[in-house]
């Protein structure tokens, strides 16, 4: 359990995080609006690809950085989604070959979690933000 | 000047423009998905781009060979962005006419010539459900990304906290009347104030907005979101003038608002332009308008047009 009372402090729980990620790694963000999920997520490119101008994907449900040792990051977010069959229309299986990929609102695939991945839950608590990170094979 | 056809795909609306030799715009026609939202409380991607694909033939009827195709390249939601551009690839090796892709957030600056004369540089700020970004134009073909968002657009922060508070999507045209019509306000706080870059974060906003979902009524925290989101606008436009002392044209369905509007206009007065509110949302005349500037300045189209959701360069 990691405890950020920032937003500094959780992009540098990300760029922490983004040490353990490897090529075919799925991450799936829990957490509700606001508790940092995307922060995170731009510490995590901080680390593996440094100088991507990371962003949240809601409106556009995908962003795509190369990583500088190789390998594509791969950045979803399924706050607009909707849709439980599409989930193989967006083809992660095949973008875990060449990269990492990370999914904010993963809940409304429940599929997802029948993959190997890292959890992460966020919640927020006062003025910080307790941030829990689980590894499921 | 050439006549040119338009396509806009990148989101959520389709739409198809022409303009005429003389610089007119010719036929402007948009139809949204919006009622996707209304019908699911999302967004489909393949179907998506599916009712993208449905709608061009029709927006496309009675279109007759114009001197050059433009076409949304990026940024957006890639199967979106590749139909709008599979059709016009279509086209354009049928016609046998020259094909332009441009960048849809520079499009919104480029909206404004449409309507008086852009004297180069400027500074293109673009305000949108998916964008918040600062460009610095020297020049069309070279426009240089000064400033962006580091987490949520400004838009989207807009209609995730009015989503949480039970607003409809999209939230932002309920948001901007409240801010209007209502006086009293919370304090909220200005992101990146200790900052000096040009860049923008609103998901510390919209943190600290729901916060007080429980003891704040939903209009005055409304207001008091687009009232902040405003000021960390402002904030970041006054840091930018600092530098660059060149005019202001604002585009992108927030800069609709006419909240956000009167704001400008009463601090910037005649340093800032915005196009007219129907041109700042999603449009196929701004794809147009921009290709029309980058021919002018020389730009030779060509034939091979790819996609690029996360586009940075002005065309391709």
């Amino acid at each position: 359990m990691i405890k950020t009372c920032s937003a500094e402090e959780t992009v540098a729980a990300g760029f922490d995080f983004a040490q353990y990620l490897h090529v075919g790694d799925l991450v799936l963000l829990f957490g509700a609006l606001g508790t940092g999920k995307t922060t995170f997520v731009r510490g995590i490119g901080q680390r593996l690809a440094p100088g991507a101008k990371v962003s949240s994907p809601s409106f556009n449900l995908l962003k795509v950085y190369d990583m500088q040792d190789g390998g594509k990051l791969y950045h979803l977010d399924f706050y607009r989604v909707i849709s439980v069959k599409e989930l193989w229309d967006i083809r992660i299986e095949e973008f875990l070959e060449d990269g990492i990929v990370l999914v904010e609102w993963p809940g409304r695939f429940p599929d997802l979690i029948e993959l190997p991945h890292w959890k992460v839950i966020f919640k927020l608590e006062d003025d910080c933000r307790c941030i829990e990170i689980v590894r499921h094979s | 000047m050439n006549e040119i056809l338009a396509i806009e795909s990148s989101c959520d609306e389709t739409a198809v423009a022409t303009l005429t030799k003389n610089g007119q715009v010719g036929l402007s026609r948009v139809i949204s998905q919006i009622d996707m939202h209304e019908v699911f409380g999302g967004v489909l991607p393949e179907a998506a781009a599916r009712r993208h694909l449905e709608a061009l033939p029709y927006l496309l009827q009675g279109v007759t060979r114009p001197d050059l195709v433009c076409v949304t390249a990026g940024p957006g939601l890639l199967p979106a962005l590749l139909t709008g551009v599979s059709v016009a690839l279509g086209l354009s090796h049928g016609w046998g006419i020259p094909l332009l892709g441009v960048n849809h957030v520079v499009a919104h600056v480029a909206a404004a010539s449409l309507e008086q004369d852009i004297h180069l540089p400027v500074l293109g700020l673009v305000v949108s459900g998916g964008h918040t970004s600062f460009y610095f134009i020297e020049r069309w073909s070279e426009p240089k990304l000064i400033g962006w968002t580091y987490d949520d657009a400004a838009g989207e922060c807009l209609d995730k906290v009015g989503r949480a508070l039970g607003m409809k999507y999209p939230a932002g045209p309920a948001i901007d009347k409240l801010a209007l019509d209502i006086s009293d306000r919370i304090a909220l706080p200005l992101p990146l104030k200790n900052e000096s870059s040009f860049n923008f974060s609103f998901s510390g906003l919209k943190t600290a907005a729901l916060r007080h979902k429980d003891d704040t009524s939903p209009e005055i925290l409304a207001a008091s979101l687009m009232d902040a989101v405003v000021a960390h606008l402002m904030d970041r436009v006054d840091r930018v003038m600092a530098d660059y002392h060149y005019p202001l044209v604002v585009g992108g369905g927030v800069s609709a608002s006419s909240y956000l509007r009167n704001r400008f206009l009463s601090k910037y007065g005649n340093n800032v332009l915005f196009p007219s509110p129907k041109r700042s949302t999603d449009n196929a005349e701004m794809i147009a308008a921009y290709g029309r500037l980058l021919l002018d300045e020389g730009v030779k189209p060509s034939a091979c047009v790819s996609p690029d959701p996360n586009m940075e360069r002005g065309w391709c």
